[in-house]
C-alpha cells in the first residue's frame, strides 16, 4: 500500500506538528478499515487511486482536521506559508549582500567571525519581526472575514503521489530551529568570551567534581578559528535542513558529521591543549563522548541517507 | 439568477451538519471504531461524509464528549470512541432542544 504510504505522507506534511503523528495513526486505520471492506484485502493500484480520489487532495483532508486548530484560517493558510517563506529568504538575501560587501570593502580588516555573528543576529531579528507582522496581519484577515467565502476544492488527482519520496522526517522544524539557537548562541559565548571553558571549569569544580586536567587558554586560543569554521558548517547545515530538507541537505550534514569528528580527533589528540594532567576526568572526557555521539549519529545518518535516498527511491 | 438547486444543497447540508453531533453522541453508548460507525450511520440513513466525520469524532473527543482508546489487540489498530458523562448530559439538553424545535415546526406546518 505505498501509494496510501505517500498519500499520508502528503497529507502529513500539510497538519500542525503537535497533532500531525495521531491524526497520521487515525488515518492509516481508517484508511486501510474502508479499502479492505470495499475491495478486500488485496486492492489494485486503480482502485487504490480511485479510493484516493475520492477521500480528496491532502490539502483538503488536512484542512479538515486543522479546522479546529489554527488561529489563521485554513483558507489562507497556504499564502501565509509562502509570504513567511518568501520574507525569511528575501530578508536573509539582502543580509547576505550586506555582509558579502562589508567583507569585500573591508579587506584590509575583515573582521569575518564577526560580521558572520551580525549576519546571522540580523537574519534571525529581521525575520522575527516579519514574521511577526505577516502573522498578525494574517490573524486579523481570518478573524474579520468569513472562511465560507472561499473555495478550498483544489483541482488535484492521485496520479500527482507517483512523484512523491518518502523522506525521513527524524527532526521537526521546531527541534531543528531550537538546535540552530543553541549553535549560535554557543558559538557566540566561544568566540565573544575565550574564557567560556575556564568558566565552565571552575563550575564543575565548584560542583564538587574534581577535575584530572585543565585546557590551556592559549592552546585552546589557537583552535578557535578552526572549532568556528566547523560550528558555522554545522549552523547552514541546520538551515539547509530547515529550509530545503531534500537529500543534499542530508549529504551535507553527512560531511559535517565526519568534518566534526575529524576536529574531535585532533582536539582529543592534541596534549599541549591539557595541563596540570592527572586523569582523563574533564575536557577530554567531555571530547570523548562528543566523539561517541558522533560516530553514532553519522552512522544513523548514513543508514537513514542509504534508506531513504537510494533503496526506498 | 438565483441557483435554487445550489442554495437547497446548502441548506440541507447545513440542516444536517447541525444534527450530525446527536446522530454520532446516539451511536457511541458502546465503544466503537471510526469506520464501523460510518457504516452504522450510513444503515440508518444518515449518509455522512467521512471527510466530516472522522475530524468531527477528534473535536468531540477534545471537547471531552466522547473518551477515546487505541485497542492494539488485533491486527490493525483502531482507535474506539464511547460518549462520555459530561456527552450523556450534553446529548440530553440536545435531544431536549430537538424535540422542542421539531415540536415547534411541526405547528407551522
Amino acid at each position: 500500500m505505498e501509494l496510501i504510504d505517500k498519500y499520508i505522507y502528503e497529507i502529513g506534511k500539510k497538519l500542525p506538528v503537535k497533532t500531525k503523528k495521531e491524526i497520521i495513526n487515525e488515518l492509516h486505520s481508517l484508511m486501510l478499515d474502508e479499502i479492505e471492506s470495499q475491495y478486500g484485502s488485496d486492492p489494485s493500484e486503480d482502485q487504490l487511486r480511485e479510493y484516493i480520489d475520492e477521500y480528496g487532495s491532502p490539502w483538503e483532508v488536512a484542512a479538515r482536521y486543522r479546522k479546529d486548530e489554527m488561529i489563521i484560517s485554513n483558507a489562507y493558510s497556504e499564502l501565509y506559508y509562502l509570504l513567511i517563506k518568501i520574507v525569511v529568504f528575501a530578508l536573509s538575501i539582502a543580509f547576505l549582500t550586506i555582509f558579502i560587501i562589508n567583507v569585500v570593502t573591508h579587506i584590509d580588516n575583515p573582521n569575518i567571525l564577526n560580521n558572520i555573528f551580525k549576519l546571522f543576529g540580523n537574519i534571525i531579528s529581521a525575520s522575527l519581526s516579519g514574521v511577526g507582522a505577516v502573522t498578525i496581519v494574517f490573524i486579523l484577515i481570518s478573524r474579520n472575514f468569513d472562511e465560507k467565502e472561499i473555495d478550498i476544492d483544489i483541482p488535484w488527482n492521485a496520479k500527482e503521489l507517483d512523484a512523491v519520496h518518502i523522506t525521513k522526517e527524524k527532526e521537526s522544524k521546531g527541534s531543528l530551529a531550537f538546535e540552530l539557537i543553541l549553535s549560535i548562541i554557543f558559538l557566540s559565548l566561544l568566540n565573544y568570551a575565550p574564557k567560556f571553558i575556564g568558566f565552565l571549569e571552575k563550575s564543575f569544580e565548584r560542583s564538587s567534581i574534581e577535575l584530572g586536567h585543565y585546557i590551556n587558554p592559549e592552546v585552546f586560543s589557537s583552535l578557535l578559528l578552526l572549532i568556528s569554521i566547523v560550528w558555522v558548517i554545522e549552523i547552514i547545515s541546520i538551515i539547509l535542513k530547515i529550509v530545503v530538507e531534500n537529500k543534499y541537505a542530508y549529504l551535507f550534514e553527512i560531511i559535517t558529521n565526519i568534518l566534526n569528528l575529524g576536529v574531535l580527533i585532533y582536539i582529543i589528540q592534541l596534549d599541549s591543549l591539557y595541563i596540570n594532567y592527572q586523569s582523563i576526568l574533564g575536557f577530554r572526557a567531555i571530547f570523548i563522548f562528543a566523539f561517541i555521539a558522533g560516530i553514532i549519529d553519522l552512522i544513523t545518518n548514513i543508514y537513514d541517507y542509504i534508506k531513504y535516498y537510494i533503496i526506498e527511491n | 439568477m438565483i441557483d435554487l438547486q445550489k442554495i437547497t444543497e446548502n441548506l440541507i447540508g447545513e440542516l444536517k451538519r447541525g444534527t450530525l453531533v446527536i446522530s454520532v453522541l446516539l451511536n457511541c453508548k458502546q465503544p466503537i471504531y471510526g469506520y464501523s460507525l460510518v457504516q452504522i450511520l450510513n444503515e440508518k440513513k444518515v449518509n455522512v461524509d467521512k471527510n466530516t466525520l472522522y475530524p468531527l469524532l477528534r473535536r468531540l473527543d477534545k471537547q471531552g464528549l466522547l473518551n477515546s482508546f487505541w485497542d492494539t489487540s488485533e491486527n490493525r489498530a483502531r482507535k474506539y470512541y464511547q460518549i462520555s458523562e459530561s456527552g450523556n448530559l450534553i446529548l440530553d439538553n440536545l435531544l431536549f432542544e430537538w424535540n422542542n424545535i421539531n415540536k415547534s415546526i411541526e405547528n407551522m406546518i
